[in-house]
């Protein structure tokens, strides 16, 4: 009798184990990859957990202030995956393929923090989602849908938003740079130069 | 008073000795004298060199793996000493992105080539071999470090970016509001 109970109580645990497991905050942006032959402007960026913790290696939070925030905000990182596509025109995208990401974030877990829409500036509507556990954010999915670009942002793991938005602008890449246009009547400026190597 | 004269002269009285006591002199003399007693050969000699005491053999053990014990450390010391330079070495010269940037130097002030270089090289070591293919290691370990560096921050940069954008909205339609 004892035994049937124990295998019950594993076989109770494993199947209550499955959902944690299924629940993984990364999300499949993979299908995205089909604009980058129309994109004019793309930034493709896959930094999983190896990656992470080889870039870790190389910040010394001795150096500046910025790389030990960026240290601080790494770790337990499992990945940070990001997809923009810049376009000449538009409807190169459709509702679908924004569709297609959005869905994943309507699953269990997932939860919508902000969704707003600007035509200020330029039609953009931003979401953004969390999965969070308790009071620990486990991951973080952001769409950014404008008439000519498309960013899908999705970082897997415990992450502090407020310190990761203080991050904008405060460290230098080389060979990037973000450029936003501020005058009501502009267009689109948000233009992301991408690496010269690409 | 005579007696006693009597006796003195009986003991300093000269005495004959018998007549075989110089044979027997001589006989003990030459069986005490180190020349006479039989040499051992220089063979005898060499071998009788490795035939010490127990307890030489024992000191000359200890001093041998004293002397072992010495060249290991040092051994140790001398690989520490070369990782460590290599490892300044690695530090001190730059990331091939740094070293794309750095000028040239103009060809009148590049140093002339050493003479002496060429067999340097052919002399070196397996050991300064080893070290180099460390260093190389080391090197493309450092360039896949900033260039992971690179795409991280460049992803950070962006989620941030966006992220903020998503706040500016928000804090714009709320102004627009009131």
């Amino acid at each position: 009798m004892k035994a049937v109970l124990k295998c019950a109580l594993f076989l109770f645990l494993m199947l209550a184990a499955l959902p944690a497991e299924a629940q993984d905050a990364r999300l499949k942006i993979d299908q995205l990859d089909k604009f980058s032959q129309k994109a004019t402007e793309m930034i493709d960026v896959t930094v999983d957990e190896n990656l992470l913790q080889l870039a870790a290696k190389f910040l010394n939070p001795k150096r500046s202030p910025e790389e030990a925030a960026i240290k601080e905000l790494i770790s337990g990182l499992k990945g940070v995956f990001v997809r923009r596509f810049a376009f000449e025109r538009e409807g190169e995208f459709t509702r679908e393929d924004v569709e297609a990401i959005r869905s994943q974030l309507h699953s269990p877990g997932w939860s919508r923090i902000v969704g707003v829409r600007s035509r200020k500036r330029t039609v953009i509507d931003v979401e953004v989602y969390i999965m969070t556990e308790g009071s620990i954010i486990k991951g973080l999915g952001i769409i950014a849908v404008e008439p000519k670009a498309l960013t899908v942002a999705n970082v897997v793991g415990p992450i502090d938003l407020e310190k990761l938005s203080q991050l904008e602008g405060k460290f230098g890449i080389p060979r990037f740079d973000l450029v936003r246009g501020d005058t009501p009547d502009a267009e689109d400026k948000t233009k992301i130069k991408p690496p010269e190597d690409k | 008073m005579r007696h006693l004269d009597d006796e003195l002269r009986k003991a300093f009285g000269r005495e004959e000795p018998s007549p075989d006591f110089v044979d027997r002199v001589m006989q003990r003399v030459t069986a005490q004298s180190p020349t006479a007693q039989a040499k051992p050969g220089w063979r005898r000699r060499f071998f009788l060199m490795f035939e010490p005491p127990l307890i030489r053999w024992a000191a000359i053990g200890a001093a041998a793996l004293l002397l072992i014990v010495i060249g290991v450390i040092g051994y140790q010391k001398s690989r520490q000493t070369d990782d460590r330079q290599a490892t300044r070495q690695q530090e001190k010269t730059p990331a091939p992105e740094q070293q794309e940037q750095q000028p040239i130097n103009p060809p009148e002030k590049v140093a002339p080539p050493d003479k002496d270089a060429r067999p340097r090289l052919v002399n070196r070591k397996p050991k300064a071999r080893v070290n180099q293919d460390r260093l190389i290691a080391a090197r493309e370990e450092r360039r896949e470090g900033l260039e992971a560096k690179r795409k991280l921050l460049l992803a950070l940069q962006v989620t941030s970016f966006t992220l903020n954008e998503a706040q500016r909205i928000v804090r714009e339609d709320r102004a627009g509001r009131e």
